[in-house]
């Protein structure tokens, strides 16, 4: 599903381009990721959110210097009997944040096996971003920051506690992965060539001949 | 010149446009700063690639004559001249003297320079006189040509005055006649030396003046007025160029030729590749002899020592044919254009399809299940017989049904035929390399490694039916009829996905499950099709056994395909051992499994087990499928447990985009999230319902325990076991009128089997099949192009080895440009064509060189056993050696040959001459049968002799001081042409 073309309309040059971005949340169930995305694109926060059936759909635009980079986001349902469907949701995903709730050191362990999924079946240059939410409940932590850092830097994830709350880190932990995806498939079309044409046309003026 | 502190002074005497002319000359001159420019060193030799692989720039400006408007234009090449520094003109103000006397001028000793005679590319300037750096004027308006005497004559000394006036060093071409005719006068003028540059240009060649005598008299009676001043030393070099354009003394069958024949037998999925015409234009050599003294050798009209064995420089060089014909491009690039083609299968197929297809036509696989029974009316009845043509066509029932075994039947041959032609043929030339077997094994692992990365493409597995039905089409499309062919196999092919629908079949050869996001749309297709399949019939069954197994069972076919027994001889009757095989009757039991984590959809029959353990349950629980752990029920105390459910709906991509579409219609409204929950509920809805069932007296919260653990907090106990505090609901489970106590109010308690089924597969499956019925010709083939895509690639990974160097990298980011664009929504197969194109083109090329240079010597007979090895061995080293050849040769415009004649590599170029001029010679005279020609026979007259003679000498007088002149001649077939620049002293004359 959704394997849009990156760069998206009006590739132009030097104008601002526009990627569009398919990103997806994954994680246990109550850890905050409709929460998280709520914040992110609405600027609200609802303490009692009412929990997410199936996956709810959003976009949010941000500008990174001369790009626009539109995020088509799915929030997924985190109960288990909806894990089945979770595949359909990452499968063509260009970026995941994998949320879990620092007050709970379980959802920290699903978080990880998350992530192995992901890097077992995601496309390949997925950008992980793993965010540990409820930052705001500082008292009642149970995963230290160290540790997911740790594991964090050990998988090559983006990482940031946040809080859909308070708005802590909110914005960065998109802005960070809108960084990071890839946004210049302009110069990749290149590439390789092969010799082929190049010796082609060395032909035309060599030789004392014709 | 320009000394600020002077007032601005307009001269009004450089009145006339010829003084303004050279006015303008100079301040371009001033402007480039060209008047101080000095070389940065002696050229670099030109293997090196100074003159011929340097990078060379250019800047232009335009300036007028009157209203004569003219480009001048320097070329130069980059880094090898420089402008003096003010401390070095300092300097040589001092030692200026002395300088004059010492040295000549840098372009003065570029004429003379031995390195650069021959550079591969470069302007016809730097050819002819070997110069670095140039100014050259030619007319900019439009076919305005500089073609008078007296014109050239006045441009010639503008020129002269202006380089002259500014003290520039470089010399100064003006482009004479039509640029294509090459011919350019010009001068140079530094330290009181004039070198002035002409050219003659005649069609024919003066007799005896293309000869190296005859050359040097007409140099010398330029130079001193007699030829008879035989002490002038004169320096010569010297190249010849020989020419093969004309292959035809190949065996034809040397060249690979895929011609369509009628009653060949169809080569499913074994894509044709290479060219279909010879790639390689011209094959030339140039020999060269680049430093001689005139003395040495005699050429003249009677005796030449110059003959291509002498040469100690060998150079070859290649043209190929731009564009040639490929036929894997061909292949590929026909069926491409079916992608514009928006007509429907009705219209393409029209009047065909108007009679009723549906019945019958799907048919075939029933007759092939019949062993031995093949009528041939089914496709005769459909196409009126006239349409009938000489080609073939798939009205041929013979070809039809060859077809439609091809893609429905999997035959077990097929994977072990095409890996073991997916082997890597180096023929001839690893025969003789035995030794370089852990090398060959290398390559092998290679091109495994290609196909493993293949084998990640969103397409479908190798040899699967949709594989196959990709292969089937585009051959069909190829050789029976264009889109006719592919319209009529397709709905062939379409009908008989529905008698497998129908008739509960399950379509083999493809993974079971739910539709695999990962690989292509048709593939989800099929998938999703087996699903409806299996579905329906584990419904029936079920409802069969509801009827005391009043229906046989037989007509359900198992789940998973299963081979059929390899024949122990597999060319008697390929049909006829499958065909008994193909559809496996499933064991009644086997269906019947208690499916835990499958894809099929639960299928709520119980075990003998669990009927014993509903004993003691109240009877009206119905659909459970195991205890949930220790968990009781909250108000009635009673063993909580896990219902049996549906699955979700299985779902193909275009399915999950358009409920991805749905939800993003929704997400403007401000309810969006409740109504796109309420879309997506009725799993959920479903899993109430079960849990319902199988859990008599529960509560909403009791579903959550087991739905939704971390929305239940369990009870606190104290240390004697009361319960302090109850357990309770999440806040945002008991918000009132939520979605899941709304959906939890309306759920009744219902078993899978009577709920509505979350999964309608007669829906989906009549969908499908709809839909491809209904597709237009462009829509079908972008379909099948993942596939062809990916065979297309697999056929040219198999000859990675035999392309250009660069093709391992080329390819490994071609599969990885491919992988990014079948991922897109529309793939851009054109460029993917033409890149695999670009790659055909590199390994016909290397294939054609090979076959041209590794033209197997003749053993030469009655020679003894160590001779004979000895041979082996020498050949196994020019195997290497022109191996590096062939590469070399794509990749550098001009490739050196080490050791000319006598090397491994010259031995088989001069072979590759010789067996040309014995065909030539074979034409005429029968008589040459002899091993060996003369070598003096061995190559063709050259198409081309260059000369370059170059001395000394002081003119005009013999006062004068010497300096440097030079002729460059060139002989053609129909030119002739002299470029000489002769200097003349204009201090002492």
């Amino acid at each position: 599903m959704s394997n849009r073309a990156q760069g998206g309309p009006g590739n132009g040059a030097t104008a601002g381009k526009i990627c569009q971005f398919k990103l997806v949340l994954l994680g246990e169930s109550a850890v905050g990721k409709s929460s998280l995305v709520l914040r992110f694109v609405k600027g609200q926060f609802h303490e009692y959110q009412e929990s997410t059936i199936g996956a709810a759909f959003l976009t949010q635009t941000v500008c990174l210097d001369d790009t626009t980079v539109k995020f088509e986001i799915w929030d997924t349902a985190g109960q288990e009997r909806y894990h089945s469907l979770a595949p359909m949701y990452y499968r063509g995903a260009q970026a995941a944040i994998v949320v879990y709730d620092l007050t709970n050191p379980d959802t920290f362990s699903r978080a990880k096996t998350w992530v192995k999924e992901l890097q077992r079946q995601a496309s390949p240059n997925i950008v992980i971003a793993l965010a540990g939410n409820k930052a705001d409940l500082a008292s009642k932590r149970a995963v230290e920051t160290a540790e997911a850092q740790a594991y964090a830097d050990e998988n090559q994830l983006l990482f940031m506690e946040t809080s859909a709350k308070t708005a802590t880190n909110v914005n960065d932990i998109f802005l960070a992965i809108a960084k990071k995806l890839p946004k210049n498939d302009a110069a990749n079309q290149q590439g390789q060539r092969l010799n082929v044409a190049q010796s082609a046309e060395s032909n035309q003026s060599g030789g004392c001949c014709k | 010149s320009q000394d600020p502190s002077l007032p601005e002074f307009k001269d009004f005497t450089t009145a006339t446009e010829w003084e303004k002319f050279i006015a303008s000359l100079e301040q371009l001159i001033e402007e480039w700063r060209l008047p101080n420019i000095v070389s940065t060193g002696p050229l670099a030799n030109v293997s090196t690639g100074a003159l011929g692989g340097g990078e060379w720039k250019s800047r232009s400006e335009t300036v007028s004559f009157a209203s004569f408007r003219m480009m001048v234009t320097r070329h130069y090449l980059e880094g090898s001249t420089k402008e003096r520094s003010e401390e070095d003109q300092a300097k040589e103000a001092l030692e200026e003297t002395e300088e004059y006397q010492e040295s000549l001028p840098f372009a003065m000793d570029d004429l003379l320079s031995f390195t650069n005679d021959f550079p591969a590319k470069a302007h016809f300037l730097v050819r002819w006189y070997g110069i670095r750096d140039f100014l050259l004027i030619t007319p900019d308006m439009g076919d305005d040509t500089i073609s008078t005497v007296d014109r050239q004559k006045m441009l010639l000394g503008s020129v002269c005055t202006a380089l002259r006036n500014t003290n520039c060093q470089l010399p100064f071409f003006i482009q004479m006649h039509h640029p294509q005719e090459k011919i350019a006068c010009g001068v140079m003028c530094a330290q009181g030396f004039h070198c002035y540059f002409n050219m003659v240009k005649l069609v024919h060649t003066p007799k005896g003046y293309d000869t190296l005598n005859g050359l040097l008299t007409l140099f010398k009676n330029k130079l001193c007025n007699s030829s008879f001043y035989t002490h002038l030393p004169v320096d010569v070099s010297i190249r010849f160029t020989y020419m093969l354009d004309d292959w035809s003394f190949f065996d034809l069958n040397s060249i690979p030729s895929h011609s369509l024949d009628v009653d060949q037998v169809i080569k499913f999925g074994d894509l044709p590749m290479g060219a279909g015409v010879e790639p390689i234009s011209e094959f030339r050599l140039m020999v060269s002899w680049p430093h001689l003294a005139e003395d040495v050798v005699n050429d003249s009209i009677a005796h030449s020592d110059l003959v291509p064995a002498n040469a100690p420089e060998w150079c070859v060089t290649i043209k190929y044919v731009s564009g040639p014909y490929c036929y894997l491009e061909n292949y590929l690039g026909e069926f491409e254009t079916v992608l514009s083609k928006n007509e429907s299968l009705d219209l393409v197929l029209g009047s065909m399809l108007s009679d009723d297809i549906d019945p019958e036509l799907a048919n075939v696989m029933d007759r092939l299940a019949e062993p031995k029974v093949r009528v041939p009316d089914l496709a005769a009845s459909i196409m009126p017989s006239d349409t009938r043509e000489k080609r073939r066509r798939l009205t041929d029932d013979e070809i039809l049904i060859k077809f439609m075994n091809y893609i429905f039947i999997p035959s077990i041959d097929q994977e072990t035929v095409l890996s073991s032609s997916g082997h890597i043929d180096f023929g001839d030339i690893s025969t003789a390399l035995g030794s370089q077997s852990a090398e060959k094994l290398e390559e092998a692992d290679e091109v495994e490694k290609f196909k493993e990365k293949l084998r990640a493409l969103k397409t479908s597995s190798k040899n699967s039916i949709v594989w196959r039905l990709s292969l089937a089409l585009i051959e069909a499309y190829h050789t029976c009829g264009g889109i006719e062919g592919l319209a009529l196999l397709w709905v062939k092919v379409v009908g008989e996905l529905r008698h497998h629908f129908e008739r509960g079949y399950i379509i083999s050869s493809i993974e079971p499950g739910a539709p695999n996001l990962g690989m292509c749309l048709l593939h989800q297709k099929i998938q999703m099709l087996n699903c409806c399949i299996e579905t329906r019939n584990a419904r029936e069954l079920r409802e069969s056994r509801k009827q005391k197994k009043k229906v046989p069972i037989d007509r359900m076919a198992n789940c998973h395909f299963k081979m059929p027994p390899q024949s122990e001889n597999p060319t008697e009757g390929e049909n006829s051992s499958s065909d008994e095989d193909f559809f496996e009757c499933s064991d009644s039991t086997s269906t019947s499994e208690p499916v835990g984590d499958d894809k099929s959809e639960g299928t709520p029959i119980q075990s003998p087990d669990d009927f014993k353990t509903l004993d003691d349950a109240p009877l009206s629980a119905e659909g459970r499928s195991k205890p949930f752990g220790a968990l009781k029920l909250l108000s009635t105390d009673e063993q909580m447990w896990v219902p049996v459910c549906q699955q979700p709906s299985p779902m193909t991509e275009d399915m999950l985009q358009e409920q991805a579409d749905a939800i993003l219609k929704l997400a403007s409204d401000p309810e969006c999230s409740k109504m796109t929950a309420r879309l997506q509920s009725a799993s959920l809805f479903s899993d109430m319902e079960s849990f319902k069932a199988a859990n008599p007296g529960c509560q909403l919260a009791d579903f959550v325990r087991w739905f939704s653990p971390r929305d239940w907090t369990e009870p606190i106990r104290d240390e004697k076991g009361e319960i302090v505090k109850a357990g309770e609901l999440s806040q945002r489970m008991t918000i009132p009128g939520n979605m899941w106590q709304d959906l939890w109010e309306q759920a009744r308690p219902a078993p899978t089997t009577r709920q509505k089924r979350l999964f309608d597969d007669t829906k989906e499956g009549e969908k499908i099949l709809h839909e491809l019925i209904t597709m237009s010709l462009s829509d079908i083939a972008n379909l099948l192009f993942p596939c062809i895509i990916q065979c297309g690639l697999e056929k040219i990974c198999e000859s990675v080895h035999k392309g250009p160097r660069d093709m391992i990298p080329f390819m490994e980011h071609l599969i990885e440009k491919t992988k990014q664009e079948l991922r897109m929504r529309r793939p851009n197969y054109k460029d993917l064509i033409r890149r695999m194109y670009e790659a055909e083109i590199g390994i016909a090329r290397a294939e054609s060189l090979r076959q041209k240079l590794f033209r197997k010597e003749e053993p030469e007979e009655t020679e003894s056993s160590l001779k004979r090895y000895l041979a082996m061995k020498a050949q196994e080293s020019s195997t290497v050696s022109v191996e590096e050849l062939v590469l070399d040769l794509l990749d550098k415009p001009e490739v050196e040959i080490r050791g000319g004649a006598k090397s491994a590599v010259g031995r088989a170029i001069t072979k590759l001459f010789e067996n040309a001029q014995k065909a030539k010679l074979e034409d005429t005279t029968l008589s040459t049968k002899s091993r060996r020609l003369p070598a003096s026979q061995q190559f063709p007259t050259p198409i081309g002799k260059e000369f370059i003679l170059r001395t000394k000498y002081p003119r005009p007088s013999n006062n004068s001081r010497t300096g440097a002149h030079r002729i460059y001649a060139v002989i053609t077939g129909n030119e002739f042409r002299l470029a000489g620049a002769f200097t003349e002293d204009m201090l002492f004359y």
